[in-house]
């Protein structure tokens, strides 16, 4: 019982770390943008307009 | 590095790459184990329902608790690995649409959950479901982490050899044309067939090197000596079969990354009847030829015949590097003309006069970002010596494991029975031990050759590193680079740590 605990709890706090970095570091560059603008977007990232 | 994107910094490109590297290196240390011990304690369970004799049934157990402490490490790694194609890898991300998100997506919805379902089975179904159940279980458990990888190479080789695609330049997207020609691409089969057989080889050894340690404490004699026969056979069939499954890999590199190969040579002129370098100056006669087309005389092309164009065995005319990093230019310069095009509301002659040549350059479109020919080569050194960890471990492998078992079932029984396993000198043991990082850095080797060899592409010659990457600050990527390198070193050291407590604790525990 003590093993499975033990692995619950270091997966557990694994993913808060993977969220927290997540939220704080990797900013949502295409999620809030129309369909059209996400490819107007990465148009202008990989064309260098 | 060569970077066109004005906005992006070349250190954002160079610590993504080196973030994602440590992420799958990382990755990489938990997986082959938790596939290679799913056919060990595959085997060892139907041993206990093919005798019903509770050795067998502890055993199991045994190597199940080893399994599944690997299993628990390894998951947040792979997710991590998932989410740096949208956090690092951006543009990349939405440039392959839904070809590379659905072999991903079948893996976390299919595979993944018939592996948790299960393992739940295997672990807490001791005793609560019938015996052939249970190892109808433990066998799901396997076959899930299995069917697992193959989505996951599925992903891996469309990147290496993009097929079953067409680009859609309004979306910006590649859309897929053919599942079957995605989901089997023999460039996929014959990774999934690679990867997966080099796996088992570390399950194998890992396997083979706890049961030494037993006998080398003088203790859990008889698991010692059953498991180490099952580890022993399971390592001999798989480094067979990596054996001739990297020959069938090589052939696919041979046709479609020609680049890849001459780098793993370091052959930088190419033509028939090459050898293969066993080091520099030392080489087997048409081994290279035969190793690539499976003809001793057969032509192989070398990093400069690669750069300068040539003319291959069919007649045909290979264009040079310059040629390619023309009509990419002109892909490139065609998407944006049709883009400026259709937002201008442009006649639809205009368009399509653009859209054509957008498909007729569109298979040099990543050679247009590329300034410098030389940029095309990749790090010849690491291909090529890496190259050598792998096929030289690889053959060891083969001569140890087929020593183990020969010595652990007694044959042939006049050169054996004169050796008691149980009792040998301690260093015997302790060799077998050494052998598990061994079998790690064989196998990253493989990786680094089949990831290093195909730079400077993120999709062969389609889009290259630089023009793949998120526009990140470099120091959000240089600061997570380190918070992952000291998180995934602790999880290591914590399931080092947990694995070595169970193993002394032994099956009874």
């Amino acid at each position: 019982m003590r093993l499975r605990n033990t692995l619950a709890t270091i997966i557990i706090i694994k993913l808060i770390i993977i969220a927290i970095i997540k939220l704080v570091f990797f900013p949502d560059f295409l999620t809030k943008k129309a369909p059209d603008d996400k490819a107007g977007y990465v148009a202008t990232q990989i064309l260098n307009q | 590095m060569h970077n066109i994107l004005l906005s992006i910094d070349a250190g954002t490109i160079d610590w993504s790459r080196a973030q994602f590297a440590l992420t799958a290196i990382y990755h990489w240390l938990f997986v082959p184990l938790t596939l290679g011990l799913a056919v060990i304690m595959g085997i060892v369970e139907t041993k206990y329902y093919v005798t019903k004799d509770t050795f067998w049934k502890t055993a199991a157990q045994f190597w199940q608790r080893l399994f599944g402490i690997n299993f628990a490490m390894g998951v947040a790694t792979g997710i991590i690995l998932e989410f740096e194609f949208g956090t690092n890898w951006s543009n990349y991300s939405w440039f392959v649409g839904d070809i590379f998100g659905a072999p991903l997506a079948i893996e976390g919805i299919v595979a993944f959950f018939m592996e948790s379902t299960f393992v739940a089975v295997m672990y807490f179904g001791w005793n609560k479901v019938s015996r052939g159940f249970h190892l109808a279980s433990t066998w799901l458990t396997g076959l899930g982490a299995t069917i697992s990888a193959w989505w996951i190479l599925v992903a891996n080789a469309w990147m290496q050899y993009p097929v079953g695609c067409q680009f859609n330049p309004d979306t910006m997207r590649n859309e897929m044309v053919s599942f079957a020609e995605v989901a089997l691409s023999p460039f996929a089969v014959s990774k999934f067939c690679h990867t997966v057989t080099s796996a088992w080889i570390i399950g194998g050894v890992f396997c083979v090197a706890v049961c030494c340690w037993y006998l080398l404490k003088k203790r859990e004699t008889r698991l010692a000596l059953e498991s180490m026969k099952i580890g022993a056979a399971v390592g001999l069939v798989a480094a067979v079969l990596a054996a001739a499954t990297g020959h069938k890999s090589a052939q696919d590199v041979a046709d479609v990354q020609p680049m890849k190969l001459a780098a793993m040579e370091a052959l930088y002129d190419g033509g028939n009847g090459q050898g293969l370098k066993i080091v520099e100056g030392i080489e087997v006669p048409y081994a290279l030829s035969f190793m690539a087309t499976n003809d001793f005389n057969g032509y192989v092309p070398g990093i400069n015949d690669l750069l300068n164009g040539y003319t291959r065995p069919d007649g045909t005319q290979e264009p040079s590097a310059d040629e390619k990093i023309e009509r990419g230019k002109k892909a490139i310069a065609a998407l944006a003309d049709y883009r400026k095009a259709k937002a201008e509301g442009a006649d639809e002659e205009t368009v399509n006069t653009h859209l054509t040549t957008l498909n007729e350059n569109m298979p040099y479109f990543g050679y247009g970002y590329v300034t410098d020919k030389e940029d095309l080569v990749p790090p010849v050194a690491v291909n090529f010596w890496a190259f050598r960890v792998m096929v030289g471990m690889g053959c060891l492998f083969i001569l140890f494991f087929a020593v183990i078992l020969a010595a652990t079932c007694k044959f042939p029984k006049r050169l054996w029975q004169k050796y008691d396993v149980t009792a040998l000198p301690a260093w015997h043991y302790w060799t077998a031990i050494a052998l598990v990082p061994l079998a790690y850095i064989a196998s990253e080797s493989g990786w680094l050759v089949a990831e290093f060899g195909r730079q400077p592409w993120t999709i062969q010659d389609m889009l290259p590193t630089w023009v793949s990457v998120s526009d990140l600050q470099a120091s959000s990527v240089i600061i997570t680079f380190f918070i992952f390198l000291v998180l995934f070193t602790t999880m290591l050291a914590v399931e080092i740590n947990i694995m070595l407590k169970q193993i002394k604790k032994g099956p009874q525990s």
